[in-house]
């Protein structure tokens, strides 16, 4: 949520250089999603801006912290790529953190995305996304419930993520913690009998703390591959499953390299650390992980080193194929 | 009467001969003047030399006196001009004879009750007394060790006016001052003491042995100060010249006074992250004063909590660090420090020091973090080779024995390291300063370590600027290891030690 920021010492601005055309639309516009109508308290009408928001069109929500761990943005990355390469409309909040990063991904993929923000149309924030919020003007759509010239408060943000839940037919928690907006987006989700994912992440991370709770209660589909998302949403859905490495295909691991890479996980650890539990001479942890992160399969993070999505994903590929077909392949069968 | 005495002005670290001239008249109206571009201090001798002859066995000449500084164009500033002036004085009143003061540099402060006061510089003035080829230098008593250390000169201190007056009759001659105690390396720290932080071990051994800058990370109490003072232990001992230099400008600072002899241990100067800029630079009002980066010449400058330094203070590191001299603006022109120094960076991987330690939950706001982390981007970010991060000891580790190489084994690789950068490029030229052409035409790569730079710049890992960065490095890790061709190990071992302004931050 954000705090501080909006206290009366914080003064808005607004966006500059030619402006797209807003539109009003209520219930009775045609252009009126019919999801809206189906949550709690329905907003009365909404400002809308860039492409037509579409009755049919089906709406994916990712959300998530404003602060997220790489891994975390690495999640929300490839969810936004797969659902906009399977079609559908990737759906946030347009606020810095997973939301940019999900907004940005479905551009990437060529997709169309919906960004719902918790000002008046005019108004520039955050800031810091400002090139992204023109770019989705020109691909995708942007909307909100206050008329231009409103200013970002605190209570506004509980009131748009009500919206961001009652367009889709899901709701994608990536990260976040207790008490976050993210997870106030889920309960409306919840609220709005629609279908909540959440991404599990490792409990020393604060961030999954969110995510995971959610899992805990039942109240969030554990996602790990799109895969998930898709069998409960979609199964008919056709979708470009990403190839999955296979220790085959890939330039093999070195004993050495897949010893570091079965130690790291997305907690960055010290290289001392490494050499340690792997029993390496340090020398030799420098010239691995050096090898390691110029392949992308682990990332520096300040000092110390952590594994990436795809350095998992060949761990998981050579473990599979060391346990033959009963290994950990991260797709289902 | 006309007299002569001489004394010296400092400009920078050095020390220049100052012509006092002092005419006694014998007609005209009693009175005091000084001329020659003196500053302030040197205005106020006139009310201590009267007090301090009023004290003394001699007294002031009741006449008119004019004093000229030659050269009338250097800036003289300081107090250590009294002794001189008062001497001259007496000379051109006949009370000591002119011919007793040929010959000497004579300096020293006094105060009212005629006491001879220390003052700092006495060490470049007695080198600057030998250059010209005077006698000797003729100084406070408290000061005649540091201006013993210069062979071929004669060494006369004094406590006191009296004392002078009775060396200038020549009835009085003091004791020859006592030589400093013995050779003080019993307490130099070693690295063996370190527990544990092998990687950062590693990377202390690098920065020595190729002069690179190095950047610590770690939580407090970690040991980031313990291994910043064992640099000096394992780089290479001081020449003569180099103890010489900097014994000189720390006499200037006049820091050499307790102490009493040639600096021979590297110096480490640590300043406090509240420094100012003059304090860290050097300048200051009048005399232009030595800063910390000065004083850390031939040594190192240690930069603790180095996200606390503000911002303006370190962008005010860069020309030094270029350069290896500061060049300060006075009045009279340009004064020029040397400051070649190794730079020693540490700080903690956020506010509350506890990001990434596996023991301790880190209690920061990640935008606190991200705010903390950018203080420190681009241009000091630059200027460190090497970047190291490090975990509290375990308990076992800490209650177990000493680990590791001691510092005496660790600077003999350094030293043969060292040898074969001085066989490849001119003196004093280390990988770290090498120009970029003179170290690229030293790089040969193996196949593997070819392929191994290809693929990190490929990744993105690596900037231009990192890439000349990972090469030095890695040109000094063959060094370390007596190669020929730099392998995929010391390439490895380079990229892996590499500092970038992402890496600092956290995510996003």
């Amino acid at each position: 949520m954000t705090t501080g920021q909006q206290g009366s010492l914080w003064t808005p601005t607004r966006l500059a250089g030619p402006r797209l055309p807003v539109r009003t639309i209520t219930a009775r516009s045609t252009e009126w999603p019919r999801l809206l109508d189906e949550c709690g308290s329905p907003p009365e009408r909404l400002f809308v801006q860039g492409r037509e928001l579409g009755s049919d069109a089906a709406f994916i929500a990712i959300v998530g912290t404003r602060y997220p761990t790489v891994a975390g943005i690495e999640v929300a990355r490839e969810m936004a790529t797969a659902i906009a390469e399977a079609g559908f409309v990737v759906v946030s909040g347009l606020a810095v953190g997973i939301d940019a990063v999900a907004h940005r991904a479905a551009l990437d993929a060529g997709g169309a995305t919906v960004a719902v923000v918790g000002a008046g149309l005019d108004i520039d924030y955050p800031q810091r996304n400002r090139t992204l919020r023109s770019d989705i003007e020109q691909c995708g759509t942007i909307v909100s419930e206050y008329e231009e010239g409103t200013a970002p408060r605190p209570h506004h943000f509980p009131a748009r993520n009500r919206i961001i839940a009652a367009l889709s037919v899901a709701t994608i928690v990536t990260e976040g913690g207790i008490g976050s907006g993210a997870l106030i987006t889920a309960r409306c989700a919840l609220e709005a009998n629609r279908a909540v994912f959440a991404v599990p992440g490792s409990v020393r991370n604060a961030m999954a703390a969110g995510p995971n709770e959610l899992i805990k209660r039942s109240e969030a589909v554990p996602l790990t591959t799109p895969a998930d998302l898709f069998a409960e949403i979609a199964p008919h859905t056709a979708w470009g499953e990403p190839s999955e490495p296979s220790s085959s295909g890939l330039p093999g691991l070195e004993p050495d390299e897949f010893t570091v890479l079965a130690r790291l996980d997305d907690i960055a650890l010290l290289p001392d650390r490494l050499s340690e539990v792997a029993s390496l001479e340090p020398g030799r942890i420098a010239l691995v992980l050096a090898r390691l992160e110029v392949r992308g399969l682990v990332a520096r993070e300040g000092a110390g080193y952590r594994i990436t999505s795809m350095g998992a994903r060949l761990r998981e590929a050579v473990l599979g194929d060391q346990a033959g077909s009963l290994g950990g392949r991260t797709t289902g069968d | 009467m006309l007299a002569r005495s001489v004394t010296v002005a400092f400009v920078g670290p050095e020390a220049r001969k100052v012509d006092v001239e002092v005419h006694v008249f014998e007609n005209g109206l009693p009175g005091f003047t000084m001329v020659g571009l003196a500053g302030k201090a040197i205005k106020e001798a006139e009310q201590r030399i009267r007090s301090a002859l009023e004290c003394s066995k001699a007294s002031w000449p009741n006449r008119k006196i004019v004093a000229n500084l030659a050269p009338s164009g250097l800036r003289k500033e300081g107090t250590h001009l009294d002794l001189a002036l008062a001497l001259g004085i007496l000379a051109g009143d006949r009370a000591v004879p002119q011919g007793a003061l040929d010959g000497w540099v004579i300096l020293g402060e006094l105060a009212l009750d005629g006491r001879v006061r220390s003052v700092p510089g006495v060490l470049p003035a007695a080198i600057a007394c030998k250059e010209v080829g005077l006698k000797g230098v003729i100084c406070p008593a408290a000061n005649a060790v540091e201006a013993a250390i210069i062979s071929g000169i004669e060494v006369r201190g004094v406590p006191s006016l009296d004392r002078a007056i009775d060396v200038a009759r020549g009835i009085w001659r003091p004791d020859p001052p006592e030589p400093p105690p013995g050779p003080r390396d019993a307490t130099r720290p070693d690295l063996a003491e370190v527990k544990g932080h092998p990687a950062a071990k590693r990377a202390l051994e690098i920065a020595a042995a190729g002069s690179h800058n190095l950047l610590m990370s770690g939580p407090p109490g970690c040991g980031k100060t313990m291994l910043a003072h064992r640099l000096a232990g394992i780089l290479p001992p001081m020449t003569q010249e180099e103890s010489l230099e900097v014994s000189r400008i720390h006499s200037i600072a006049g820091l050499l006074e307790e102490r009493g002899d040639l600096i021979t241990d590297r110096p480490l100067r640590s300043p406090h992250h509240h420094v100012s800029l003059a304090g860290l630079i050097g300048g200051g009002t009048g005399l232009a004063r030595p800063g910390e980066v000065t004083l850390a010449h031939r040594g190192s400058l240690f930069l603790d909590e180095l996200p606390l330094f503000p911002r303006q203070i370190l962008e005010s590191l860069r020309a030094p660090l270029e350069e290896g001299r500061v060049r300060i603006a006075r009045s009279g022109g340009l004064v020029t420090y040397p400051c070649r120094f190794s730079l020693i960076g540490a700080m903690n991987p956020c506010p509350c020091g506890y990001h990434l330690d596996e023991k301790r939950a880190c209690s920061c706001h990640p935008a606190e973090r991200r705010r903390y982390m950018q203080k420190l981007s681009g241009p000091l970010i630059d200027r460190f080779d090497l970047f190291v991060g490090m975990q509290r000891p375990s308990r076992a580790e800490l209650l177990g024995p000493a680990q590791g190489d001691g510092s005496d084994v660790v600077r003999d690789r350094v030293q043969r390291a060292r040898a074969r950068q001085r066989e490849r490029y001119e003196a004093q030229t280390t990988n770290a300063s090498a120009s970029r052409k003179d170290m690229r035409s030293a790089v040969h790569l193996t196949g593997d370590a070819a392929q191994l730079l290809t693929n990190a710049t490929e990744a993105g890992l690596l900037s231009a600027r990192g890439l000349d960065r990972v090469l030095r490095v890695a040109l000094t890790i063959a060094d370390l290891s007596d190669e020929l061709r730099i392998d995929a190990a010391a390439m490895g071992e380079a990229i892996s030690l590499r500092v970038s302004a992402f890496d600092l931050g956290s995510a996003a």
